[in-house]
């Protein structure tokens, strides 16, 4: 972290330049269910935020003030060297990690002062997750693992939504019930996307999440 | 029987640290995914009263077998002399240890923030 540079505004906005409207992810989030009227503002925003890691005067800064707005069905990509706070950022703008300074908003609402149990509950409501690494539970199915943001919510599990779900991510019926160690890299990293799903999230953050590991 | 005890103690504590630091991830991952600290804690106690039920039933089945063979040698009869409050003590201990083997790591692993990778 210490060796790059850190992320700063004008970075960033090269950085995630390739934000760009797509008709095709709106269509993705709304097609099973109701469709979502377009709703204004910003699924996330971080007015200035900075992240520093250590203490005051050995600090290093993954994060130095940057501010970024990620809009409604809109997909952004953020690409960098490794250790440049793509990460970071991420974190900062999930609700993961709390920023050193500066605000974050998801869906209207301001989270940095949240405490950590109201951030993980707005995390399983309002956030969905796709991780580069042991992105399921090992012992539970590939359904419950899917159905896992619902379940820790308390709501009931609609079944046929699991299914179908997982038929959209190009998972079979028959595959719901097998372990996750059971299928393939791929196969996995779709149950996950099934999974940031399944709650109808404001916004869904990716980290690499196509170079799985396991 | 204080050493046999210091070593099944010793033993039993290893091996459940190391099995809870191994789920370390998954600790993690359902921290991420939106479990509060106290779903994690709750579950993980679930998960200990069980292991608790089950190890404690097969180690007095265990137990039995062997005290059985020795009772049947010693006395000729099949019913061994059995006093309850070592073996309640014994029982409270195993509790014990596996409580404390599987809490104290969990609680440490959920201080960190959500993010820990």
């Amino acid at each position: 972290m210490a060796s790059s540079p850190p992320l700063t505004a004008p970075d960033v906005g090269q950085l995630a330049g390739s934000s760009w409207p797509t008709t095709a992810s709106a269509g993705a989030r709304g097609a099973g269910a109701p469709s979502c009227p377009p709703t204004p503002g910003h699924a996330v925003e971080l007015p200035s935020v900075s992240r520093a890691y250590g203490r005051r005067r050995r600090a290093s800064h993954a994060l130095r003030d940057i501010t970024v707005e990620f809009p409604y069905r809109t997909l952004t990509a953020v690409m960098g060297l490794s250790g440049c706070g793509k990460s970071t950022l991420l974190q900062c703008a999930a609700g993961l990690d709390p920023p050193s300074a500066g605000r974050v908003h998801i869906g209207g609402i301001d989270i940095t002062h949240l405490s950590r149990r109201k951030l993980s509950v707005l995390r399983r409501q309002r956030v969905g997750f796709v991780f580069q690494a042991l992105n399921l539970v090992p012992t539970l199915s590939v359904a419950d693992n899917i159905a896992l943001p619902l379940r820790l919510d308390g709501r009931r599990v609609d079944r046929r939504r699991v299914r179908q779900l997982a038929g959209r991510v190009g998972i079979a019926p028959e595959q719901l019930r097998r372990l996750p160690g059971t299928l393939s890299g791929g196969k996995r990293q779709r149950v996950a996307i099934a999974r940031a799903l399944i709650t109808d999230p404001e916004v869904i953050f990716a980290d690499e999440p196509t170079s799985w590991g396991w | 029987m204080g050493l046999v005890t210091l070593l099944g103690s010793v033993s039993l504590l290893n091996t459940l640290v190391m099995a809870t630091i191994e789920r370390r991830r998954a600790l993690i991952l359902l921290r991420r995914i939106g479990a509060t600290a106290r779903q994690v804690i709750s579950m993980t106690i679930w998960q200990t009263a069980v292991l608790c039920v089950v190890g404690i039933a097969l180690g007095a089945a265990a137990a039995t077998a062997s005290l059985l063979m020795v009772a049947k040698s010693l006395t000729g009869t099949c019913m061994p002399y059995l006093t309850w409050p070592p073996m309640a003590i014994i029982g409270e201990t195993a509790v014990g240890l596996t409580l404390i083997a599987i809490l104290v790591p969990t609680a440490w692993l959920l201080t960190r923030p959500a993010g820990g990778g």
